[in-house]
């Protein structure tokens, strides 16, 4: 078996007394797309420069595939490719010669790379603006071109800073069927947000990280195992509405009960046999009960539970 | 358009049919100069100068009695501010931008290594460097024509030119390059425009005297050692602006001190070496008189850094050790502590030739000791402090530059202090207040052959040396274990 694509162990980096990252570890395997959320501040960019080597940590290390970043970082850039929160663009060049430009930076040559330039152009969908100054470029395009860029050297893992900053929705919609695609390819894509709802759909998994440290980080199913103890519950009654209401507003774990057309959701805290119990109690209370469903979490909710009442 | 392009995928658009060899940077850097802003004003300033040129020469001179030689002085000091300031700036800026924000860490996230980058920069000056005399050759021949200069006079003009703009160019995008992160890159503009703008106004204000002593000055560097040391001068300046712009570029765990101190190392062997083989045996002595005073002048700097670097090795130094005589490396390797070792060793190499040269008759021989000695303790001294200084502060403050700044205003304190203390006593003699102040020191000691000056100041470089035993000690297993585990892993 071939090693993880990406681990980190106990990465650190502190900016005079702030610890911008703090002892983060998380892995990424290779075809999945790994979120990584925080709010702003909260250290991604310094984390995916670390990965990117081009910011030492103060402690701790990752691997690609099984290579250290500190001890091979040049072996580590070839199968990385970085895309930075920030770009200057270069002035007075056009789609083609950018693309051209990194294809022979990335050491391509001859018909191979022309080949690549052409390919990884129209995989981005940049065919028809290919001569195009890339300033003259919108902001969704630009980001289609710097995903290109990092594509060139056919990385198995795309760190993305940020990639869906500032798109609007439609941009950010082809850019997420971009990535989907990629990772249907195996590539291994970590891809930061500070707005959880661009990436919940998407992500097979996913780290929250808040002032450099974990809160929280696996597949979304581990997340969702891991808040077992926490249930997201909806009830259809066929009548005595309120009576229900009142029944489960009095049982212990319950909270954040609303009722509405579609039944009454609430939020339950306790393991599966307090859920049986609750269930059995229930019944047995003479409610006439059609439907007593689990809602699955979401990347969304697991964030809004984990980071309660630390987030601004 | 797009027929075409089904038709011939492979001639798919020009960009792509440039030859591979070519230089990526230097390419990119072409297309966007030719296509972008920067270019027409460039030649219609060009251009503008040409038309200048002559019109300055026609109202100036009567063109009956005018000679090629004046001509060619119109021409030169406008082809020299575009050759020496314009070209150089213009390279310099675009390394600015090419570090600016997320850009920069793109590119070096790419396969281009930071020498490339530099190379290719300066391969699109020269290309810049070639359309300026190219359109200024017109006004060259005709300067020519015009009688009064020789063919060997502008050969020799343009060739010079060509080596200063290279060199001109490679000191602009070294400063750039190490400004870069600058908040505002106009300051790296101001310092290349203030530095090559005086270079070049002096060199146009001696031009005509350049030109009447030519005889001279071709007399005196038309010769094997005129050549050589001009060369090896030459080849020293441009090599160290080189490794210092693609140190800028360097990845932060990648081995920046090695070159620095290998280089250090070969200018300070080869100016013996060149004493030896081009002076005659009588003037060998003199010869080592100027490398003990060179050597330990230009040592300051490179002691000063060496002895501020980061305490250990990073991983990847540590993984890349070289197997083979580990403790010789221990001199090459980045780290304060090694850093000193390195400064000791030189100095008391150099501190041993000027003690051998100082038998010699001229005077030049009995100034030498107190000079050398003097130059070395106080530099060892304060790159023993810096060493010191940075090995003790908190990991995330001790940075090279917070060091080095604090040693200098340490030696800004000791200068000035007792000269205030000794202001209410009307006295402004030397005494031994004044041990922290190199200048004053100095000069005392050579005036008075006080040389117990020197001893306290030795004393106290043992004493500072002492209390960095441990780092020394660390700095030397940390390299011989790295070498032996590495022995062991393969
Ligand atoms: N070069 C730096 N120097 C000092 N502080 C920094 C530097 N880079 C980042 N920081 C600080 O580290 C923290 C994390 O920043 P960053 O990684 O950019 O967060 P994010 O990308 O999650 O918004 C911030 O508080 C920021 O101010
Ligand atoms: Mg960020």
């Amino acid at each position: 078996m071939s090693p993880t694509l990406l681990a980190l162990e106990g990465i650190s980096r502190s900016f005079g007394k702030l610890k911008a990252v703090n002892d983060l570890s998380f892995s990424v395997e290779a075809g999945q797309i790994y979120g990584f959320i925080g709010p702003n501040g909260s250290g991604k960019t310094t984390t995916m420069r670390i990965l990117a080597t081009l910011d030492l940590p103060d402690d701790g290390d990752a691997f690609i595939h099984g290579d250290s970043i500190l001890v091979e970082p040049r072996k580590v850039r070839t199968r990385i490719g970085f895309m930075p929160d920030s770009f200057h663009p270069y002035r007075g060049i056009d789609v083609v010669e950018y693309l051209d430009f990194f294809a022979r930076a990335y050491g391509l040559r001859g018909h191979q790379r022309i080949q690549t330039v052409r390919s990884v152009s129209s995989f981005c969908g940049l065919l028809e603006f290919k001569e195009r100054r890339i300033t003259d470029l919108s902001k969704g395009m630009g980001q289609r071109l710097h995903l290109a860029k990092t594509l060139l050297h056919d990385p198995d893992l795309l760190i993305l800073d940020e990639p869906a900053a500032g798109l609007d929705p439609r941009a950010r919609i082809e850019f997420r069927e971009l990535l989907k695609e990629l990772s249907a390819h195996g590539k291994g894509i970590l891809i930061s947000s500070h707005i959880l709802s661009e990436l919940g759909e998407i992500c097979d998994g996913a780290v929250v990280i808040e002032k450099g440290k974990k809160i929280v980080a696996g597949t979304i199913d581990e997340m969702s195992r891991k808040s077992k103890d926490h249930h997201r519950l909806r009830v259809k009654i066929i009548e005595k509405k309120e009576d229900a209401e009142r029944f489960f507003l009095t049982q212990p774990g319950v909270r954040e009960l609303t009722v509405g057309a579609e039944g009454i959701h609430f939020d339950f805290e306790g393991d599966k046999t307090e859920l049986a119990r609750l269930l059995e109690r229930a019944v047995r209370s003479g409610l006439p009960l059609y439907e007593f469903h689990q809602l699955d979490a979401d990347l969304e909710e697991i964030f809004m539970r984990t980071t309660e009442g630390r987030l601004q | 358009m797009s027929s075409q392009d089904r038709a011939s995928p492979d001639l798919w658009v020009s960009a792509l049919r440039m030859p591979d060899q070519l230089n990526p940077v230097m390419l990119r850097e072409t297309q966007s100069l030719y296509k972008g802003r920067v270019f027409p004003i460039f030649l219609i300033l060009v251009l503008a100068c040409m038309v200048l040129t002559s019109g300055i020469f026609l109202f100036q001179f009567s063109p009956r009695g005018a000679t090629g030689l004046e001509f060619l002085q119109v021409t030169i000091s406008f082809l020299a501010p575009i050759l020496l300031v314009l070209i150089p700036l213009q390279a310099g800026q675009s390394m600015t931008q090419e570090l600016k924000d997320g850009s920069g860490s793109v590119l070096l996230m790419s396969g281009l290594s930071p020498q490339r980058i530099v190379a290719g920069k300066i391969q699109a000056g020269l290309l810049q460097m070639a359309v300026a005399l190219g359109l200024f050759s017109p006004l060259i021949a005709v300067s020519y024509l015009l009688r009064g200069t020789d063919a060997l006079l502008i050969l020799g003009i343009i060739i010079a030119s060509v080596f200063a703009n290279l060199l001109a160019t490679t000191m602009a995008v070294a400063v750039s390059a190490q400004l870069a992160a600058l908040k505002r890159p106009i300051i790296a503009a101001l310092i290349i425009v203030l530095g090559l703008g005086l270079g070049t106004l002096s060199f146009l204000i001696q031009f005509e005297e350049i030109i009447v002593y030519a005889p001279v000055w071709t007399g005196m560097i038309l010769t094997p050692t005129g050549l050589t040391i001009l060369t090896c001068s030459y080849l020293a300046c441009l090599v160290l602006a080189w490794l210092i712009a693609t140190a800028a570029l360097t990845h932060p765990n990648e081995n920046r001190a090695t070159a620095f101190r290998i280089y250090h190392s070969t200018v300070l062997l080869l100016i013996p070496a060149l004493v030896f083989l081009l002076t005659p045996t009588k003037d060998w002595l003199t010869g080592l008189v100027s490398w003990g005073m060179t050597g330990a002048v230009i040592s300051i700097p490179f002691f000063f850094s060496a002895c501020t670097d980061a305490p250990g090795l990073s991983p990847r130094v540590r993984a890349h050790v070289p197997q083979r005589f580990p403790s010789f490396s221990v001199l090459f390797l980045p780290g304060c502590g090694r850093g000193l070792v390195y400064a000791l060793s030189w100095s008391l190499v150099l501190w041993g030739t000027a003690t051998l040269a100082s038998s010699g008759t001229h005077y030049l021989h009995r100034q030498l000791l107190p000079y050398v000695t003097g130059i070395l303790l106080y530099t060892l001294l304060y790159s023993a402090a810096s060493c010191t200084v940075r090995s003790r502060l908190p990991l995330h403050i001790s940075r090279n530059w917070i060091t080095r700044l604090l040693t200098l205003f340490l030696l800004l304190l000791l200068c000035f202090v007792p000269f205030l203390i000794q202001a209410p006593f009307g006295s402004m003699e030397w005494n031994i207040l004044h041990i922290g102040n190199p200048f004053f020191t100095i000069a005392y000691v050579g005036e008075r052959n006080a040389y117990f000056a020197f001893v306290l100041v030795a004393l106290a470089i043992v004493l500072l040396t002492f209390t960095n035993r441990r780092l020394l000690r660390s700095s030397w297993t940390e390299v011989r274990e790295s070498a032996s585990a590495k022995g062991s892993r393969s």
